[in-house]
């Protein structure tokens, strides 16, 4: 907790397995908004921006891009957290009403992240100074699977790490691993827990510090990140494989043809030739 | 003692030599000089080089003729030219050989001082390839030639190239001339730098140097003419042809020269100095213009001064471009045809640009311009899902069918209807401390873990052995990944050599160092494991290699 402030953007995933466990959405949602106003709280100078991301769009809940309004003081408490209470509340209404039938299952967390590191970018270019903003991203996520953004998950995490972006990732349920190897490459924290009710305690313990003051307390050491990338025909992680030098299909054992894009290789073996029909 | 074929080949070969009192021949080779008796298939003298201090001959009018080589430790060899073919032979022979050993001992002397010296200064100069020689050399891990042709060679390639020495301004002037008060002779001290730095600055004097020292007459009496020269002195005798009045004649052409090329640049605005004033007064004239040129002789001494200064300027920028046209003139000595680089020597330096070229270039840089943009191919991918999913591993189970979604989207839908944010209920106690002995306990995992592996632990001598078989083990281990992809037979060749010296250095170095770490300073015995594990490492790899290739 320095003097400068810290823009924490925070991801939340709004997908609809959260509706699985009944009671435990209100706690989800309780829990993600108290930890916007206790990382406000805790320094005059911190910012927020909360996206919500589910399978059909990515919303900025705060700041909310639809109407502003003045709301007076009512109950005692700093009006900041009551605008952001606020709106979020709002916007998620919005969000979750709104329906469309498309394709796609997946949480669209990795569009989320690009937006929230475009705003980072904004915020930067926006200052009067252009002095160089101190920003991290938290991510909370309840579903593990991350579909077919692989690439866009990438992305994300070579353009964060260009501009010194730490990406935190919480998980509630089963491990994922390229979300863990993202918050390896940007330095940022990695968790899971596997009870809902235990969010907001373990955001606070583990992230609520930011990046620098992190160095300085006791945390947990990470652990070692398994890097091994997966082969396309089993999908089982292999430690030596055979990559294609056109589109970079990992293959556990060397083909002679890349089936993704269709580029044949040349092999030091020679060519069967076929045999002559006796007629 | 016999004479290995390859490294020695017999250069001069003497017959009829005699050695006390026996008969025989005489050997010249590259590295030493011998005597064989007539009958016999040894050598009873032989002699290096290096071990000669000097060779005397006999003086003419002696009946013998012979040759007499001191050694070092004063001991000394006399050999004696007994041809039957009559004393006239026998001094031609023993004047050959003198000659011969002349040349051969002072190629073999001069060879190893230098290597040696410049050797020794590179360890001076660098603590770290100090430290690699001492940890690789003494303990056999790795030959002295090697350790010179690969290490030493890297470092000197990173050091750079050399820069040159320039002339200095004053050094005509710095030749201070000494009068012996008797005979009103001049004594001047010249030394090597003087010369070097005159041959740099008038290379018609370094031609001329050429072409009558050691010839037509001495040092002493070239360089006497050209102090008496006109490079010196004002006054010079005109009258007799002398050596230095064709450099003078060049000189003058010379400076024309550049002072034709210094006006006519289209960039210098010179137009004031040449014309006329319109305006000028008598006054004027009178100060600034006539009185320059009434005294000829101050002029003349302003003209060397500046030719002087403008060779000193151009023997540092054009060392270079020199050297180049130096280099392609001993290649091709018919003056013509392709160079090596495949630029034309000379036409092109002297065609002036014209000046709008000249500004051009003066504005335009390289760098800053736009990168052209190269057309790179699109593309094509047949399996769309495979590509964007990445070799990332496939989590069947998770996944939901958009029906499901559907469904419990609605679920949300309702659920979030129902609630209302109540931020002082959002985490009830129980959990939260559950959750905190998770965490707690996690720390402490973290912390028992981390040990003795930390190098700031270690007691401070280890530290720093550790640290230097840390250096030397790793300029190894570069050098075998280096060979890696082993293609040509000398990659091949350096990688079995440097396994070798790999297993070498691990039961030289590495063993003992880990029996001292754990005897004498009770550690930890997992300090050297990252150091062993990168060993593993490249032995398997090697070992791979090797099987796959025998196949």
């Amino acid at each position: 907790m320095g003097s400068e402030g810290c823009l924490l953007v925070m991801v939340i995933d709004i997908h609809p397995q959260l509706a699985e466990a009944d009671q435990h959405a209100h706690t989800y949602l309780d829990a993600c908004i108290s930890f916007a106003n206790i990382h406000l709280a805790s320094n005059v100078r911190n910012t927020l921006a909360v996206i919500a991301a589910n399978h059909q769009e990515t919303r900025f809940l705060y700041p909310s891009t639809t109407e502003e309004q003045d709301k007076r003081q009512k109950d005692g408490r700093l009006e900041l957290l009551g605008l952001v209470d606020d709106s979020i509340e709002r916007e998620l209404r919005s969000m979750v009403v709104d329906k469309h039938h498309g394709e796609q299952t997946e949480s669209l967390i990795s569009g989320a992240i690009g937006r929230g590191l475009l705003y980072i970018k904004r915020q930067e270019t926006e200052d009067i100074l252009s002095k160089r903003v101190h920003a991290r991203i938290l991510v909370v996520k309840i579903s593990s699977d991350t579909g077919g953004q692989y690439l866009n998950y990438i992305n994300n995490y070579l353009s964060a790490q260009k501009i010194g972006t730490a990406i935190d990732v919480c998980l509630v349920g089963s491990d994922c691993g390229l979300l863990q190897q993202g918050a390896d490459i940007t330095g940022g924290c990695y968790h899971c827990i596997h009870e809902i009710t235990e969010l907001l305690q373990t955001l606070i313990m583990m992230y609520q510090a930011d990046v620098a003051t992190r160095k300085k307390l006791n945390t947990p050491a990470p652990e070692a990140v398994d890097y091994r990338a997966a082969c396309f025909c089993h999908r089982s992680l292999v430690d030596m494989g055979n990559v294609c030098s056109n589109c970079l299909s990992v293959y556990c054992k060397a083909v002679p043809l890349c089936t993704t894009c269709n580029v044949i290789f040349q092999t030091d073996r020679p060519l069967m030739k076929i045999g002559k029909k006796k007629k | 003692m016999s004479m290995s074929g390859e490294r020695e080949d017999i250069l001069l070969q003497v017959n009829h030599v005699r050695y006390k009192k026996n008969n025989g021949q005489l050997y010249l080779s590259q590295t030493r000089v011998g005597w064989m008796m007539d009958e016999s298939d040894t050598f009873a003298v032989s002699v290096m080089y290096n071990d000669i201090r000097t060779q005397k001959i006999s003086p003419e009018g002696k009946p013998k003729v012979q040759l007499q080589i001191v050694l070092h430790d004063i001991s000394s060899y006399t050999f004696h030219f007994c041809n039957t073919e009559g004393r006239e032979k026998q001094v031609a022979e023993r004047n050959q050989v003198k000659e011969r050993l002349g040349q051969l001992m002072t190629q073999n002397r001069r060879q190893p001082p230098d290597e040696l010296m410049e050797k020794k200064r590179m360890l001076d100069e660098s603590e770290q390839l100090q430290q690699l020689y001492r940890a690789l050399v003494p303990t056999a891990i790795i030959s002295v030639d090697e350790f010179w042709k690969e290490i030493a060679g890297q470092y000197k390639q990173s050091l750079g190239p050399q820069l040159d020495v320039g002339v200095s301004g004053a050094f005509l002037a710095d030749v201070k001339p000494q009068t012996d008060g008797n005979n009103g002779k001049i004594q001047y001290n010249l030394t090597p730098e003087i010369m070097s730095s005159v041959f740099k600055t008038y290379p018609a004097v370094r031609k001329k140097h050429g072409e009558y020292v050691p010839h037509r007459m001495s040092e002493s009496e070239f360089w006497t003419l050209f102090f008496q020269s006109h490079y010196y002195t004002i006054h010079t005798n005109t009258r007799t042809q002398n050596v230095f009045s064709e450099c003078s004649k060049h000189d003058d052409r010379e400076w024309n020269r550049d002072v034709l090329s210094t006006q006519n640049d289209p960039l210098f605005d010179l137009d004031n100095i040449y014309e006329e004033r319109p305006l000028a007064t008598d006054s004027d004239l009178k100060i600034g213009g006539t009185k320059a040129g009434s005294n000829a002789m101050h002029a003349l001494m302003i003209k060397r001064f500046n030719q002087q200064s403008l060779n000193i300027i151009k023997a540092q920028t054009h060392s270079e471009k020199e050297k180049l046209l130096d280099e392609i003139a001993a290649k091709n000595p018919t003056g013509g045809g392709v160079v090596a680089n495949g630029q034309p020597p000379t036409t092109d330096i002297d065609q002036p640009k014209s000046k709008k070229a000249r500004i051009e270039e003066k504005l335009a840089y390289n760098d800053l311009e736009k990168s052209s943009t190269t057309e790179t191919p699109a593309l094509t991918i047949h399996q769309r899902d495979r590509y964007l999913t990445g070799p990332t591993q496939n989590t069947f189970s998770n996944s939901l069918h958009p029906d499901q979604v559907v469904r419990l989207q609605e679920q949300l839908d309702v659920s979030v209807s129902r609630w209302q944010p109540t931020l002082p209920n959002s985490q009830d106690a129980e959990s939260a401390t559950r959750a905190l002995h998770h965490f707690s306990d996690s720390c402490r995992k973290g912390r028992s873990a981390v040990g003795v592996r930390s190098g700031g632990q270690l007691p401070g001598n280890l530290h720093k052995e550790l640290g230097q078989v840390y250096s030397s083990a790793g300029e190894l281990l570069r050098h075998f990944w280096s060979c890696f992809p082993p293609r040509t037979p000398q990659l091949q060749e350096k990688l079995h050599k440097m396994h070798e010296t790999l297993c070498r250095f691990h039961n030289v170095t590495i063993r003992p160092f880990q029996e001292m770490a754990i005897n004498d300073y009770n550690c930890n015995s997992s300090i050297l494991d990252h150091l062993t594990e990168m060993f593993h490492i490249a032995n398997t790899k090697f070992e791979n290699w090797k099987a796959r290739n025998s196949r």
